[in-house]
């Protein structure tokens, strides 16, 4: 059993980029579900994905069940400037997802489970040449849930679930450092107390002059609490509800640096102070990468060298209620809201680096969302089951945060899907899933010495669109 | 109604519902709306010290946002055009008074005051001029003999040439006003050896202008000078022999130890140019108490072949300027040098002399320059502008307003 968790928190690694939820939420965690948006507190899918979509699901269960599954992704997307009027594209991969869920019926009342699952994650991969390569240019934040899950049926109308959920967190950030909006060392120019150091680009450096990588990574692991209900008020209506807490992560991990060579030279000499005048030629990495005592600034042995990072993010919590409704034997309507607390959980980000000059705190400011999903689903017969559904959720990011990091916004998406039963004991989903999400201002540059950006940073419009296909396989045993 | 008419229904619904959602848009500067504008939507201006905008021996955002190429700009109404502002009091400040060196800043500005560029950095660089530049400087970067480099070299283009800076901004319309200091700086020293040979002078322009082509962009070529050599129109940083030897004929200079070689006198001294720096070095010598003689066969000093050489070079420079626009099919203007030239037959335009009494506010040099003698005042950064203006909208059937 290790190491087949093992093996499944492997195939998590390579997460998924922005999909169909608020924030850095992601909700394609089953192909039954996905063809349904979503949809199903009040009646969960019966391949076990009941441990993440309600795990009051599992209550009533009939033997076992084990599925796995995979979504994958197409995502297209960019950013066009304002300026230029270039659009850059995401350079993100086509990305696979895979589900895992066991869930056994241990008496008609209990069921059991466990499930791995991310509800919370993204990964935006931008090209080298895109001005929010600044910000961040190869962004990874994985959360990646094993949650034991216990169901009882109460009564025959109530079902109650649970489970505590062991969370795997990474966070990962790659990102370039501009000179032109790097502040010269105050040894080397001072300023007056309480004014902003002198920028490199006040010496004419052009904005966008890379000259040092930065790659930031960090790991923890948290714990943190699922459960639902589900009320059957009769053989037609249910009505569900679930609750995933918070899972906050301190995260601590490594920053490391590298030069990145800018290839310019003084063209002239230029006094910089009175007594330090630099020679025509110069070349500028030589000056930013020379010991101090042969007059460079050192900064890749002393500022910008390996050391310590570390930052706090909390994975917020989740609150769904949602209903279920069978017109005929033969259809069930179905509709979800869910609510997401990204206003307490994600509104400054501090990075705290051992060398607090490169303290950055990002003023997200994230609003609360509210999504709405509505589903159809229709037995056609003992083999075939179709479904589809549309949802809309609301933008988590305000307009000043709309960044490299996580570009998004309000979405519409529209699903559908078929379960085909293979053999008795042999269940197949399939699923597709449209994004489509409002292009939306935003900018590519974080404010200078830890700022709050403002909307008159925005420099130019993100698009964003995707393709996803579900497909899994469930055995009934 | 049947399970189809209600999945069609739903699914319509949906579909308005999702294409009502706002979308956010790109903030693009819409093209000028006068006739041709789109040609003007991004315009750059590649040169030296008087496109950059330096005025009165020095150079700060209040003089740089007096050049012509500013002021062009503003009436083609494109993209925003940024300058490479420099803090108060400059690089170097100004003049106040060229007489006793007094500089914008008060008492601690000095010719070795240079403040850095301001804290808000532009995307981009509209204004690529550089003061001393010549046309080498559009291409290479480096000090002397191969380049011209300085401080505000690096200041505005931050390690690039410009034509680095002008192909990073990506522009629709270039001006080049450039090839006054291949000449000027021999005149200075009166040396004509280093001028720039017309030979070096078409590689170097040709190729900047292959690199302003590279960017589709459409472009004005403005001719070498600030009125004709050859029409006897000098600048008022030169003064010429005659008048320095009437001058201290009629006793101005007295009882300074100073004194003028009569080959200063017409009809020679006519076209024998005295530069501001060493006539009035020799001058403030002699008030220290040293007797000096200005002598008008003294190397800084430009004799009448001198002269001729500098006047028939300008000619040069200007046909080869207006052969590689017509090969290319832009434009071309020697509408400046004739307006100087019409200005320098316009009293107290053209101070023959340095006004010695007159601080800057004074305009020591004539009306129509700053105080240095050399470079265009407001006024006229103004008429350059306009005349500018005009042969761009004469040459592309343009309707830019007139400055």
């Amino acid at each position: 059993m290790r190491r087949s968790v093992r093996y499944a928190l492997c195939l998590f690694a390579g997460l998924p980029a922005l999909l169909g939820a608020q924030g850095f939420g992601i909700y394609e965690q089953g192909a039954c579900s996905m063809g349904r948006a979503g949809t199903g507190v009040a009646a969960p899918c019966t391949d076990g994905s009941a441990i993440f979509f309600n795990p009051a699901g599992l209550a009533g269960l009939k033997g076992g069940r084990a599925t796995v599954g995979l979504t994958l992704l197409d995502v297209e997307g960019g950013f066009t400037d304002d300026i230029f009027q270039h659009t850059t594209k995401l350079n993100d991969p086509f990305l696979a997802i895979p589900q895992v869920y066991v869930a056994y019926g241990v008496t008609p009342k209990l069921g059991v489970g466990i499930g791995l699952f991310a509800p919370y994650g993204l990964q935006t991969r931008w090209p080298l040449s895109f001005d929010g390569r600044f910000a961040g240019y190869d962004n990874i934040l994985r959360s990646v849930y094993l949650q034991p899950t216990v169901a009882y049926q109460v009564t025959p109308w109530l079902s109650l679930g649970g489970g505590f959920d062991v969370v795997f967190g990474k966070v990962e950030l790659n990102q370039r450092l501009d000179l032109a909006m790097a502040p010269v060392p105050t040894t080397l120019i001072p300023v007056p107390p309480g004014s902003p150091p002198v920028l490199f680009g006040q010496f004419g450096i052009a904005p966008g002059t890379d000259f040092a990588d930065a790659h930031l990574e960090a790991s923890k692991t948290t714990v943190t609490a699922h459960w639902g209900w589900i009320i059957k008020v009769n053989d037609k209506l249910s009505i569900g509800g679930r609750y995933l807490m918070h899972a906050k992560f301190n995260y601590e991990g490594t920053a490391q640096f590298s030069q990145v060579l800018t290839g310019l030279r003084l063209p002239a000499d230029i006094p910089v102070t009175p007594t330090l005048t630099l020679p025509a030629g110069l070349l500028i990495d030589n000056f930013l990468a020379a010991p101090i005592t042969s007059g460079g600034l050192d900064l890749f042995n002393t500022l910008l060298v390996t050391q310590a990072v570390s930052t706090t993010i909390t994975n917020p919590e989740q609150v769904l209620l949602g209903v279920a409704y069978k017109p005929r034997k033969d259809w069930t309507l179905f509709g979800d809201y869910q609510f997401t607390r990204w206003g307490k959980r994600f509104y400054t980000l501090q990075i705290d680096f051992a060398n607090s000059l490169l303290n950055r705190v990002l003023h997200e400011r994230y609003h609360n969302t509210n999504g709405f999903r509505v589903a159809a689903e229709w037995e056609k017969d003992a083999k075939w089951t179709l479904r589809g559904g549309y949802l809309y959720h609301q933008g988590a990011a305000p307009a000043e945060t709309v960044t490299p990091l996580l570009p998004e916004g309000q979405r519409s998406e529209f699903t559908g899907g078929f379960t085909m039963k293979l053999r008795p004991d042999l269940t197949a989903d399939v699923a597709y899933q449209y994004i489509r999400q409002n292009d939306r201002r935003g900018r590519t540059r974080e404010p200078l010495f830890n700022q709050a950006a403002t909307t008159g940073m925005n420099n130019g419009v993100y698009d964003f669109f995707a393709h996803l296909f579900g497909v899994s396989l469930g055995y009934a045993f | 109604m049947t399970h189809r008419r209600i999945l069609v229904a739903g699914s319509l619904s949906l579909a308005l519902l999702a294409a009502a959602c706002h979308e956010d848009e790109l903030f693009s500067s819409l093209p000028p709306l006068y006739t041709g504008g789109a040609m003007f939507q991004r315009y750059v201006a590649m040169g030296n010290s008087i496109t950059a905008g330096v005025q009165s021996g020095g150079i700060n955002d209040s003089t740089q946002r007096q050049s012509y190429a500013v002021l062009v700009a503003a009436v083609m109404g494109g993209d925003p055009f940024y300058y490479p502002s420099l803090n108060a009091p400059g690089c170097p400040p100004p003049f106040t008074n060229i007489f006793t060196q007094a500089r914008v800043g008060g008492a601690g500005s000095t010719g070795a005051t240079c403040l850095l560029r301001s804290p808000n950095i532009p995307p981009y660089v509209s204004n690529v001029a550089v003061p001393s530049a010549e046309t080498v400087d559009m291409l290479v970067n480096g000090p002397p003999p191969a380049a011209n480099s300085n401080p505000l070299t690096l200041l505005f283009l931050g390690g690039r040439t410009q034509v680095q800076a002008m192909m990073a901004a990506r522009p629709t319309f270039v001006s080049v006003w450039i090839g006054n200091n291949d000449l000027l700086g021999a005149a200075q020293v009166g040396d004509t050896t280093a001028a720039t040979d017309t030979a070096a002078f078409r590689v170097n322009y040709a190729k900047a202008l292959d690199s302003i082509q590279a960017t589709g962009a459409s472009a004005v070529l403005i001719a070498v000078g600030l009125g004709h050599l050859v029409n006897n129109v000098a600048l008022p940083f030169f003064s010429r022999g005659t008048t320095w030897y009437g001058l201290w004929a009629g006793g101005a200079f007295a009882p300074a130890p100073f004194t003028v070689a009569a080959n200063c006198a017409p009809p020679r001294g006519d076209t024998v140019l005295v530069s501001f720096p060493y006539g009035f070095g020799l001058l403030a010598a002699a008030q220290a108490g040293t007797p000096t003689t200005l002598d008008c066969t003294a190397p800084p000093v430009i004799e009448p072949a001198e002269t001729r050489f500098f006047a028939v070079l300008q000619l040069r420079y200007n046909a080869i300027i207006q052969a590689q626009a017509t090969a290319r099919g832009w434009a071309f203007t020697d509408s400046v040098n004739f307006t100087l030239d019409s200005l320098a037959g316009v009293a107290n335009q053209f101070a023959p002399f340095p006004n010695t009494a007159a601080t800057c506010s004074g305009s020591p040099f004539g009306l129509a320059f700053s105080c240095d003698g050399i470079h265009p005042n407001q006024a006229t950064q103004q008429k350059i502008a306009r005349k500018i203006v005009r042969a761009i909208n004469a040459k592309y059937a343009s309707a830019i307003p007139t400055p």
